[in-house]
């Protein structure tokens, strides 16, 4: 048995102690001619503390500990630590460290010296390459408050990635008193640029300053460029795969926030390297200049290749009855955008739109909630739909499912939108005597660890809301079914991004549930056969409708197609217009990898 | 066996438990609750835990490689390191042979004063103060460089000792205060004369590393200067320069990591001068730096 007394416990600590542990106080330093010399004070007082303590430790504990001393010296940039010290880990949540990103985290600390834009193209593990860098200067005790800025819906996902891949245990930001006692903070950069919260971080000086998502920065007459420009950073990474959108002077703004001065004044910098806002002059000097302190890695020999995906469409066939109601439900949501309350606020008319699709259990569920909420008589037409919905003992789309679990014999998830959707598909499997698991956004962090491990482990089929999924890794497993589509491109490519991301080894088998004649059929179009976005590669969507600025209003926009036009020739026409904007959008962004880094 | 190993099973000796070697290369050990929240934290749950120093071994047996910079050796070597801030030994004066100091004593004394005759009346065995500061000093500027050293300092002359002790002669322990001659600096002012010393050291060590990462810092520094020669005051400019020296500036950083008081072993000769007259004088010789002196040169 350990003897105690032989070893300090953390909690021996007092806070006194840990406060002066936390800032290294050091004597005057003595200039030389090259150099200074500085004395540490609280090393000092430590000894001295023990020495008060008149509690002398065993001389055998003594030698080890300075033979420790002597093992923990860290000798210069000459190799990355963290590859080795992370190994063991790795090995178990099964993260390999590509070569590109290792190269890229000895370039930053050996040539940009902790100061540097991430620019990879999408998919090659940016964020890991930030996470090993971080780690790297964490291991060498360079780095000790660390604030890594991101959009608030990426928060939750760079805390799993430092705590699972890299052993960090950073903080997410959610009051101001975070701000000064969290040693490794994520924050929302919205919340950041506000005060009181900028007045707070102003005063921080930060070892290390991270900034996903750093296109953001681009113009410099932004809150989150002042707010970056003016925080206190040892080093700084900033991270996007599009350093420059439609202009070169966005790239000029993210450098100088990072390092002022690396492309001298904005005068000197457009007299001598831009022709017109998307024209570079003198490329290769600017290619230079930018390799000091941007890295990007491209896709293809030397970096990663990624395994194919192989799209298979299923139609569903509806039956007579369920026909009838999904026509019944559609003509509502029609009557209904027209009604006051849904003319400020269509949202619940486009989830009952998306509902009508995945299961009528759903449908029922969120009529009865609108009956409920607005208040609806006992004779509407909601309520009548809703018994309707909830008597439909057949569906289709279930029975289908069913026969191609069967068929797969393999791990595979399910994707639904709907919690009840999930319920109900669990409940036909499961009376089939298929196990399921089921994943969702209710359930706690540990709780979805543990339910990925067993589903890896044991498990066969794992029913899987988007938000369930969502910041989880689940590369051992190749097939995915989506039972229902979302309308959002982006979020049908997170499920996607489950699997088919680094790590899977094998080709990625997607299978569709498209309902015939309905909604989800015209979905299905726009997506696999207009734009084909299933073979785009990882983030290439994203940054498309990005660039379009419509990330945000696609399902909008889709559903005042669907309520404005009622033929389905009319709608297919509209759908061919968004897709060929889509498209348009994608030669442009293309267009636009500009030829300087 | 290599250094990792041996801090590891040194290691796991003090918290007195014993890895079984289960399979040539492969050990195991049955970590206990306590120990497993020292190194994991305080949601590891202790257990068997395997291990090994050879990657292949690793590999093939699934055991835990411990090795240079992996996460296992330096969990352990966090957990040794908080151990041990103060200690305390001595060095026996039985390592010595007295009556060849004593000779070589007399011997040294005929010619340092060769008019003189010198007896040995008595002698004591004593044992000097000294403290042994374990030192980290860290080369810092773009990159760091880390070294450690270890000081050991005269609690009464003030004397920075060169020369190392091997450890094994070290043993647990302080002797009684009666046997120790009285020190006559505090703790503090002994660091003084640490950083005195090291200080001189440093001024004539090699200081290429330095110039090298200055020349840098001056690029940097002048870019900067020409991006804000409009506003050469601005608190912007300031703060970047701030930021640039707390990065590159070429520092050393010395930190005392441990200490521990070491008694060492002194002699106490009363001795008979016989010259014109005869003179009782009392001389210190120490063995271990092998100097002697005149008590009243001492005091």
């Amino acid at each position: 048995m350990l003897d105690p007394s032989l070893i300090i416990p953390l909690i021996n600590y007092n806070s006194q102690e840990l406060l002066e542990d936390k800032q290294e106080v050091f004597l005057e330093p003595i200039n030389m001619i090259d150099f200074s010399v500085e004395f540490s004070l609280s090393g000092l007082k430590k000894i001295v503390r023990e020495i008060r303590k008149k509690q002398y430790d065993d001389w055998g504990w003594f030698c080890l500990a300075q033979h420790a001393d002597e093992l923990s010296l860290t000798h210069g940039f000459s190799e990355l630590l963290c590859v080795e010290h992370l190994a063991e880990h790795w090995k178990h949540a099964g993260v390999i460290a590509y070569p590109h990103q290792i190269k890229t985290a000895e370039r930053v600390l050996k040539e940009l010296r902790g100061q540097a834009i991430l620019a990879d193209e999408v998919g090659l593990g940016k964020t890991i390459e930030a996470g090993m860098i971080l780690k790297e200067y964490l291991l060498r005790s360079l780095v000790k408050r660390v604030l890594i800025l991101t959009p608030a819906s990426l928060c939750w996902q760079w805390y799993q990635e430092l705590y699972e891949k890299f052993k960090i245990q950073p903080a997410i930001q959610r009051s101001e008193w975070d701000w000064e006692h969290a040693d490794i903070l994520i924050a929302s950069i919205d919340t950041a640029k506000r005060e009181p919260h900028a007045g707070i971080i102003r005063k921080i000086p930060y070892d290390m300053l991270i900034i996903a998502e750093a296109h953001k920065l681009k113009s410099n007459t932004t809150a989150s460029w002042k707010l970056v420009n003016s925080l206190q950073k040892k080093y700084c990474l900033m991270l996007t795969a599009t350093p420059i959108q439609n202009d070169l002077k966005e790239l000029y703004n993210l450098i100088t926030v990072l390092k002022p001065g690396q492309l001298g004044s904005y005068r000197a910098f457009k007299t001598k390297f831009i022709v017109d806002k998307r024209t570079p002059k003198n490329p290769d000097e600017l290619k230079e200049l930018l390799s000091g302190v941007l890295i990007r890695n491209r896709r293809g020999e030397g970096t990663v290749q990624f395994t194919a995906r192989h799209v298979h469409p299923i139609v569903v066939e509806l039956s007579p009855k369920e026909r009838q109601l999904y026509d019944q439900i559609t003509k509502l949501i029609r009557s209904a955008s027209q009604l006051a309350p849904f003319q400020k606020n269509i949202l619940p008319l486009i989830t009952l739109q998306r509902e009508v699709c995945s299961s009528f259990y759903a449908t029922g569920l969120t009529l009865e909630k609108m009956y409920k909420k607005y208040n609806l008589g006992e004779e509407s037409t909601v309520v009548k739909l809703m018994e309707e919905a909830l008597k439909v003992q057949t569906n289709s789309k279930c029975d289908l499912l069913e026969k191609l679990v069967t068929k797969i014999d393999d791990k595979l998830i399910i994707f639904t939108e709907y919690r009840a959707s999930q319920e109900y598909i669990r409940f036909r499997l499961e009376k089939l005597g298929i196990q399921t698991m089921g994943f969702d956004g209710s359930l706690s962090r540990g709780r979805k660890q543990w339910i990925k491990y067993m589903f890896q482990r044991e498990g066969q089929i794992l029913v899987s809301t988007e938000s369930g999924g969502e910041g989880l890794n689940f590369q051992f497993c190749n097939q995915i079914i989506n039972y229902d589509l979302p309308w959002n491109p982006m979020r049908l490519e997170q499920r996607i991004g489950r699997v088919h991301r680094l790590g899977q080894t094998r080709d990625v088998h997607i299978y569709n549930l498209i309902t015939k004649n309905t909604i989800e059929e015209h979905i299905m179009y726009l997506l696999h056969q207009k734009i084909n976005m299933f073979k785009m590669v990882l983030g290439e969507l994203d940054a498309i409708l990005l660039h379009l600025k419509i990330d945000k209003s696609f399902e909008g926009q889709l559903m005042d197609i669907f309520l404005k036009y009622e033929e389905q020739e009319q709608i297919r026409d509209q759908l061919e217009k968004l897709g060929e904007k889509i498209l348009k959008g994608r030669s442009s962004v293309e267009e636009l990898n500009w030829n300087v880094y | 066996m290599s250094a990792v190993s041996d801090l590891v099973f040194r290691f796991f000796e003090l918290c007195t438990m014993k890895p079984i070697e289960i399979r040539r290369g492969i050990f195991q050990i049955q970590i206990t609750d306590e120990l497993a929240k020292e190194l994991d934290g305080w949601r590891a749950k202790g257990g068997l835990f395997q291990f090994t120093f050879d990657k292949k071994l690793a590999e093939t047996y699934g055991a835990e490689l411990i090795s240079s910079g992996s996460y296992r050796l330096d969990s352990i070597i966090q957990v040794i390191q908080k151990q041990a801030i103060i200690s305390s030994g001595s060095v026996s004066h039985d390592i010595f042979y007295e009556p060849v100091i004593r000779r070589k004593l007399i011997e040294k004394l005929s010619l340092y004063q060769p008019g003189f005759r010198w007896y040995v009346l008595d002698h004591k065995c004593k044992f000097g103060p000294y403290f042994w500061f374990t030192l980290r000093l860290t080369y810092l500027a773009y990159e760091k460089k880390e070294e450690v050293r270890k000081v050991l300092v005269d609690l009464s002359s003030g004397k920075v000792v060169s020369h190392e002790i091997p450890a094994e002669l070290i043993e647990q322990g302080a002797p009684t205060d009666q046997e120790i001659y009285k020190r006559k600096l505090s703790f503090k002012q002994a660091y003084r004369c640490v950083q005195k010393e090291l200080t001189n050291e440093l001024q004539y060590a090699n200081s290429g590393w330095a110039k090298t990462a200055n020349e840098t810092l001056m690029e940097e520094q002048q870019r900067l200067e020409d991006y804000f020669k409009d506003s050469p005051e601005s608190a912007e400019r300031n703060q970047r320069i701030t930021e640039l020296m707390e990065r590159a500036r070429p520092r050393v950083q010395i930190r005392p990591l441990r200490g521990a008081f070491l008694y060492l072993p002194k002699f106490d000769y009363r001795m008979m001068q016989v010259g014109q007259s005869e003179k009782v004088k009392q001389i210190i010789y120490d063995p271990v730096s092998n100097q002697w002196d005149f008590l009243e040169n001492m005091a």
